[in-house]
């Protein structure tokens, strides 16, 4: 590590600048914000999670965790869009239980827990070998079942949510899966498909990536933060391409806003709901159908073109941003890539 | 000239050193029992580190002085010690033992100060086999907005007390300002349901961000979040949910260069790493009592171009470069992380030479008693 440091500026007001060396990969299992509020601050540092393993129901995908998951999971529905199970482990709430519950009860619009009703909204479940405690709210917008347990001063919340006649049917898989959770297993690889280990939150688990085939000339690079991958591509003439995937919850703020952003990015006007068709292309997958978003910017020769690919409750974003030229020669082979993925 | 006779014979009194050790004896009591609500941090700076204690009533906003603080104790005490010997005593070789027992005290007084004004505490989180030229203050938060060059990353960094809701900051490297829309001082962050997002960029789209009430607990933290919006020459870029949760930072693409910003625990830098090589925890057998923990650390400084293992623990710190490092915790899920309290006190040593001069003081005065009792008993 270069060890350079140069204070370039001090405490004024508040305000430091400095520089410091880059720094480098993520140390050994920093557990991230994990259980940032239990941490004793006299102790210093926030506190590791214990590695997860756990056995998937038949019908159930991992997906590529972000933010504080510890894991995500995509719950086949045959009749509709699919359920959605996250692990989530958060301080040591169980103090302020009412609290959380109303939380969940807020998104369906059902009306608040009362000291008086909150005991009777939950049953004792078994999870990785221990008593937790599970909630199962349904309403109109839809239903949430969380399993609640404590373990090593950190609680875990396993919130699965969909539609009410689909969380019914999955609710005895959803129930071996908490029997399955292991808290305690060694961080090795799952030997076959049907296992995971957690990765830690706020990573882009590259194992959680589809199985794509990356086109010849491209070179992986590290991903940025909220990178699912990243690939540099250069042409003959010098010129150079980037090409990103990232995977966002929802349908990541919407299109036409999302469209604004790039255009900015690649220093172009805004566009209006009324342009859309111009730069939007329908683009077929073998799961369903996708967008192809292509944006140009002349003066500068610079070209962007997006795929904007829906998966479950998330959207998965592959975008190549370069020389026009080059962006052109690799149009086809980032079309071949992204359908590669199999999404 | 009778008025500051008056303040003269105030500050100069027996009385007021009276007052001040009675008013330190109820602050101390108050203080103590005050933990119990508000934490140690808390009663530390509610009732010692302040010039008044003050009551509100109610739920006003009214603030009313009940009691001397800590700061106002202290100097006033220092005062009255300092004007008591100039006013009354003069120096004969009888009193040169209370002359050196109360250059003492007032140097103890004075070296709290520097303690109080200088002292930075953070702490060193490591894993085995780990590296690190940071440590981090275990209680405030910075926002950054950090730039990467070739080889060094350059970090704007505006500390906690700065953010508030609706205030604007900026700074003169930025091509944006940085307005805050929402505060949050004690939150968590849950994913995000069917209602608006918190944020139009990055993790806000995924996440949902709730205040909950402070803590003053001593095992536990408040974790701020905040929704931060940044504005460039053309308007709005969009608004980021920021929060201590997130264990990295977000970018901001902006005018074709790349920032990354977020909020992390504020973090001191240091021109040496410290590298774990081993972490010990013993427990006594059948308990989870420990017994002895020791980190053994390789510090490198390619300034001075030492390259050293030491072996820190309990009762044993390493003190380098102006800071003592003390073993002084673990990770209950990890038994291969240590933490590594980091304490930067220029004026360490005034307690130490405040003592000797006491002790040396006590020893003068009474040996001078004793060896006037011995000559008179001889005579």
């Amino acid at each position: 590590m270069a060890l350079s440091l140069a204070f370039v500026g001090c405490d004024q007001n508040g305000v430091r600048v400095y520089e410091v060396p880059k720094e480098e990969q993520a140390p050994p299992a920093p557990a991230a914000a994990a259980n940032p509020h239990g941490d004793n601050p006299h102790m210093g540092g926030m506190a590791s999670l214990p590695k997860l393993t756990w056995t998937l129901p038949e019908g159930w995908s991992e997906l590529p965790s972000a933010g504080i998951q510890a894991a995500n999971f995509s719950i086949n529905n045959p009749d509709g869009q699919a359920s959605r199970l996250t692990v989530v482990p958060l301080p040591d709430l169980m103090a302020d239980e009412k609290e959380i519950v109303n939380l969940w009860r807020e998104s369906l619009s059902l009306p608040p827990a009362t000291d008086e009703t909150l005991p009777g909204m939950s049953e004792p479940t078994d999870i990785a070998g221990k008593e937790g405690k599970l909630y199962r709210f349904s309403a109109e917008l839809g239903a949430i079942h969380v399993a609640v347990v404590k373990h090593a001063g950190v609680t875990w919340f396993f919130k699965m949510r969909g539609d009410m006649g689909h969380m019914d049917s999955e609710l005895d898989s959803f129930k071996s899966f908490l029997t399955s959770v292991d808290f305690t297993a060694a961080p090795t690889p799952p030997a076959g498909g049907m296992t995971g280990m957690a990765t830690s939150p706020g990573s882009a688990s590259s194992s959680g990536n589809p199985n794509w085939t990356v086109p010849a000339g491209w070179n992986e690079e590290a991903p940025g933060p909220m990178l699912s991958a990243s690939f540099g591509v250069s042409g003959s003439s010098g010129q150079s391409a980037k090409i990103t995937v990232s995977a966002l919850g929802g349908n990541a703020g919407g299109l036409l806003p999302n469209i604004n952003r790039w255009c900015g990015q690649i220093g172009i006007a805004p566009i209006t709901e009324g342009d859309l068709d111009s730069v939007v292309s329908p683009l077929e997958l073998s799961s369903g159908s996708a967008q192809l978003v292509e944006l140009n910017n002349e003066s500068q020769s610079q070209t962007m073109v997006v795929a904007i690919v829906p998966v479950g409750a998330r959207t998965w974003f592959y975008k190549m941003l370069g020389d026009t030229a080059l962006v052109s020669e690799q149009r086809a082979p980032f079309l071949e890539f992204v359908k590669s993925a199999g999404q | 000239m009778k008025i500051i006779e008056s303040i003269v014979d105030l500050f100069t009194s027996l009385k007021l050193t009276v007052f001040c050790l009675v008013a330190a004896i109820v602050l101390v009591f108050v203080g103590t029992l005050a933990q119990v609500d508000l934490g140690l941090y808390q009663a530390q700076e509610k009732y010692f580190r302040s010039l008044f204690v003050y009551w509100s009533p109610g739920e006003s906003e009214l603030q009313i002085p009940i009691l001397p603080g800590g700061y106002l104790l202290g100097f006033v005490l220092l005062l009255n010690l300092i004007g008591a010997h100039l006013k009354r005593f003069q120096f004969s070789s009888k009193k040169a033992g209370i002359f050196i027992i109360h250059a003492g005290l007032i140097i103890l007084l004075l070296g709290q100060f520097f303690t109080e004004v200088f002292q930075v505490e953070s702490a060193m989180r490591l894993t085995e086999g780990q590296t690190k030229n940071y440590s981090e203050n275990q209680r405030n938060t910075e926002l950054v907005v950090v730039t990467s060059g070739e080889e060094t990353d350059r970090v704007i960094s505006f500390h906690q007390k700065m953010l508030k809701s609706h205030i604007m900051i900026e700074h003169p490297e930025l091509p944006f300002k940085i307005k805050i829309n929402q505060w949050i001082p004690n939150s968590i962050i849950a994913e995000r349901g069917p209602n608006a997002p918190p944020a139009t960029r990055g993790l806000g789209l995924s996440y949902d961000v709730h205040g909950v009430p402070l803590t003053y607990k001593m095992d536990e933290r408040n974790v701020p979040s905040a929704i931060v919006e940044l504005i460039g020459d053309e308007g709005s870029l969009g608004t980021w949910l920021v929060s201590f949760y997130f264990d990295r930072l977000q970018t901001v693409e902006y005018e074709g260069k790349e920032y990354k910003i977020g909020l992390r625990l504020i973090r001191y830098y240091k021109p040496y790493t410290m590298h774990l090589i081993d972490f010990r925890h013993d427990k006594y057998m059948g308990t989870d009592i420990p017994k002895n923990f020791s980190s053994r650390v390789r510090v490198r400084n390619p300034e001075t171009e030492e390259d050293k293992e030491v072996l820190i623990y309990m009762n044993n710190p390493l003190r380098y470069e102006g800071e003592t490092y003390y073993q002084a915790g673990f990770d209950e899920n990890d038994d291969r992380v240590t933490i590594l309290q980091v304490v930067r006190n220029p004026s360490w040593l005034v307690p130490y030479i405040s003592c000797i001069l006491v002790s040396l003081g006590l020893i003068v005065q009474f040996g001078f008693h004793f060896n006037k009792f011995l000559r008179k008993r001889k005579a």
